[in-house]
């Protein structure tokens, strides 16, 4: 059961049947001590911004709730019962979604800001939601890095095959989360789920188009404007292409994103984030939509406009982007576009053959399963645009890098993606002579016998012709 | 509430958990869930941690000392191969190695001295129990309470704390909790156990954070 707590500072709606409006509730928690048994959710809607955030997550425990699963949304300013409705529904949602934590993934923030000053000077500190790192989804083991390398702060740091964390560092930017090809670092305050629950509730509620915007957390203070509903993320800079893309996709009108500084991202994100508003745009662009649906704290610039008809359909989640570009795609029924981007997570791989060994480690490497090998008779190396996140694990091992045996761009293209699996590398593999046991590509015997030269012929001829086992008998 | 609050606060969560891992007695239920609400007057809601520790005080509440000894004796006292989940430090930290649990003991030992620490010669458990390792912080916390509330410097205490916390109890006390969860031989100590692990991770968190306003190495 949700319940719904509102202060009456400044309006009193009904909204549904477990909304109770509590005076001053702002300024003085202690109503939620008298929530009926069974709570098992609880949405709070203050109008104050200067509220005691500690106080009130003292209050949640005392009655077995954990903070980080209770919705509180500010709802000062906003002026329509509509986006009322629409808010707590949104808010209602997403609470509703929300996992659970675990010890580790709470982190103290002192006087309710990410900040490590002021701890035993202020107030006591909020938890916020932190990452965790599911060993067991982690592809570090192969070689991936994408939340070291994205982390603005150097929290993550790569142990040569695994990744530790360092959540005294960690800002809880929430960046990792939506770089991780395979979802294996959780937010729970800002999972797939919950955003997409909360989307589709603020869409449905408000019965008309309306655009989306996400807030950055450390706003000062929520900024509410007629015809856009918004959702709280812990940093812009966590956005991606495909979750700017995601709303429209889901039948809102359009997506902005506010930093909450007001020169910009003070983690120092805006690159980022302007790289990704800028793919967004090219993306819908591309697809023959108005990329003027998304912007970046561009509200005043643009109006909402009604969408054409969504459809259905789970679309948030590791590799977000091959969906919600799929699902733009068929909603104005186009399969020819392409675009080359700047930064969204979509890759081409190119393997020359005429410098590629067909040694497999690409393969062996790429953590999303995009490049796939086989060996038959011949060593088959096939490509999956839809699968491929761009982590640049493939270049990074390729041992014939420097000849150009491989490449990658990141763009997207729907007729690639309409193709599928592609073989992109074949090549026959010689047998021993010996025991009729493979023995490696010929492309790497070819460029081992270039390697050694005329001086070490026979060398070559032995492994031309002999497996590894066969060789010294 | 103040700093020193905060550290008896602490003191007492360490000292209710050390308690639980002791073997179940009436008298001993009865003050580890009678100290909830003294914990709450320090603030206790005001940490995450407190969701696990209410919820054990809760379970521990609902069990009957009596039914509660079997299943603290088969998971951490007895068992075929030993205990299922021993709740010591050399446990989980030695090696096959009988010479390691020396070496972690003797390094115990010498901790202990240089906190101004000595086990009572009353107790039976090791000086590597995890009753004894949670007493040794909530001792800790309690010298730093009062240290705070005379106005004295707590730069050494808090990094007594630190050292503790990384060097022994941090370390291995993941390992058990995961341990127990797995085992899933009693809900009571499955919560202690989830209660323990909160606490420490939480107090990991917060001894970095006080130790970057007041460095506890010059």
């Amino acid at each position: 059961m949700t319940q719904i707590l509102l202060c009456s500072d400044h309006q009193t709606p009904a909204v549904g049947q477990h909304v109770r409006v509590v005076g001053g509730l702002c300024y003085d928690p202690s109503a939620l001590a008298s929530l009926p048994d069974g709570t098992q959710h609880l949405v709070i809607g203050l109008h104050r911004d200067d509220a005691d955030k500690s106080m009130f997550q003292s209050s949640m425990r005392r009655i077995g709730l954990d903070p980080l699963g209770v919705g509180v949304v500010d709802l000062n300013g906003i002026t329509d019962q509509r986006a009322l409705t629409a808010t707590l529904a949104g808010a209602v949602a997403r609470t509703e979604a929300f996992p659970g934590a675990t010890p580790e993934q709470a982190k103290l923030a002192p006087g309710g800001r990410v900040s490590r000053r002021g701890l035993l000077s202020a107030a006591a500190p909020i938890s916020i939601g932190a990452p965790s790192i599911d060993t067991e989804t982690c592809v570090a083991d192969q070689g991936c890095r994408a939340c070291v390398t994205a982390c603005p702060v150097d929290a993550l740091t790569w142990n040569g095959g695994s990744v530790s964390y360092d959540k005294t560092i960690c800002v809880a930017c929430g960046i990792c989360v939506t770089t991780c090809p395979v979802g294996a670092v959780v937010n729970p305050t800002v999972t797939f789920q919950a955003i997409e629950a909360q989307i589709a509730a603020l869409i449905g509620a408000y019965g008309e188009p309306v655009g989306i915007r996400y807030q950055c957390r450390g706003a000062p203070q929520a900024r509410h404007q007629e015809g856009w509903l918004n959702v709280e993320v812990p940093c812009t800079g966590m956005l991606t292409a495909g979750w700017l893309l995601a709303p429209p996709a889901m039948g809102a009108a359009a997506t902005d994103a506010i930093p909450c500084g007001e020169s910009g991202c003070p983690l120092g994100n805006d690159d980022r984030i302007a790289s990704t508003v800028a793919d967004a745009r090219a993306i819908l662009e591309a697809l023959g939509w108005d990329k003027d649906r998304v912007g970046r704290d561009s509200v005043a610039s643009f109006a909402p406009q009604p969408p054409p008809s969504a459809t259905g359909g789970r679309i948030f989640g590791p590799g977000m982007e091959h969906r919600v570009i799929s699902r733009l795609a068929s909603m104005v029924q186009t399969d020819s576009a392409a675009a080359s981007l700047e930064s969204t997570p979509l890759g081409t791989v190119a393997i020359d053959p005429a410098t590629c060994t067909a040694c497999r480690m690409c393969a062996q490497i790429c953590p999303t399963d995009a490049l796939h090998s086989s060996v038959t008779d011949d060593i088959v190396i096939d490509f999956d645009p839809r699968l491929c996140v761009a982590c640049g694990q493939c270049l990074n091992m390729c041992p014939e890098i420097d000849r150009g045996a491989i490449t990658m761009s990141m763009r997207f293209d729907l007729a690639a993606w309409a193709r599928g699996r592609m073989e992109v590398r074949r090549d026959p593999v010689p047998r021993c002579e010996s025991c009729g046991k493979p023995i490696a590509p010929s492309a790497m015997l070819e460029r081992i016998t270039s390697m050694l030269g005329p001086e070490y012929s026979a060398t070559a001829a032995l492994l031309n012709t002999r497996c590894l086992d066969c060789r010294g008998r | 509430m103040s700093a020193s609050d905060l550290a008896r606060l602490r003191q007492g969560a360490y000292r209710l958990i050390g308690a639980g891992f002791a073997p179940p007695q009436p008298d001993r239920s009865e003050l580890i869930v009678g100290s909830i609400p003294v914990l709450a007057d320090l603030g206790l809601f005001d940490y995450s941690f407190s969701l696990y520790l209410v919820d054990y005080a809760r379970a521990l509440a609902a069990d009957d000392p009596g039914e509660l000894a079997p299943a603290y004796m088969a998971l951490f006292e007895v068992g075929a191969g030993g205990a299922a989940c021993s709740p010591a430090e050399s446990a989980w930290l030695a090696g096959p190695n009988s010479s390691e649990v020396a070496v972690i003991l003797s390094d115990l030992r010498r901790s202990y001295l240089r906190y101004g620490l000595r086990p009572s010669d009353s107790r039976s458990e090791s000086i590597d129990h995890a009753t004894v390792e949670f007493d040794v912080m909530a001792s800790l916390c309690g010298i730093e309470a009062e240290q705070r509330a005379a106005g004295r410097p707590v730069t050494r205490t808090v990094g007594h704390q630190i050292e503790f916390l990384d060097n022994h109890l941090g370390r291995w006390l993941p390992l058990l909790t995961k341990a127990v969860v797995r085992h899933n031989g009693h809900p009571t100590y499955t919560a202690l156990a989830l209660a323990a692990h909160a606490l420490v991770i939480h107090d990991q968190e917060l001894l970095a954070l006080i130790d970057e306003q007041e460095p506890s190495s010059p």
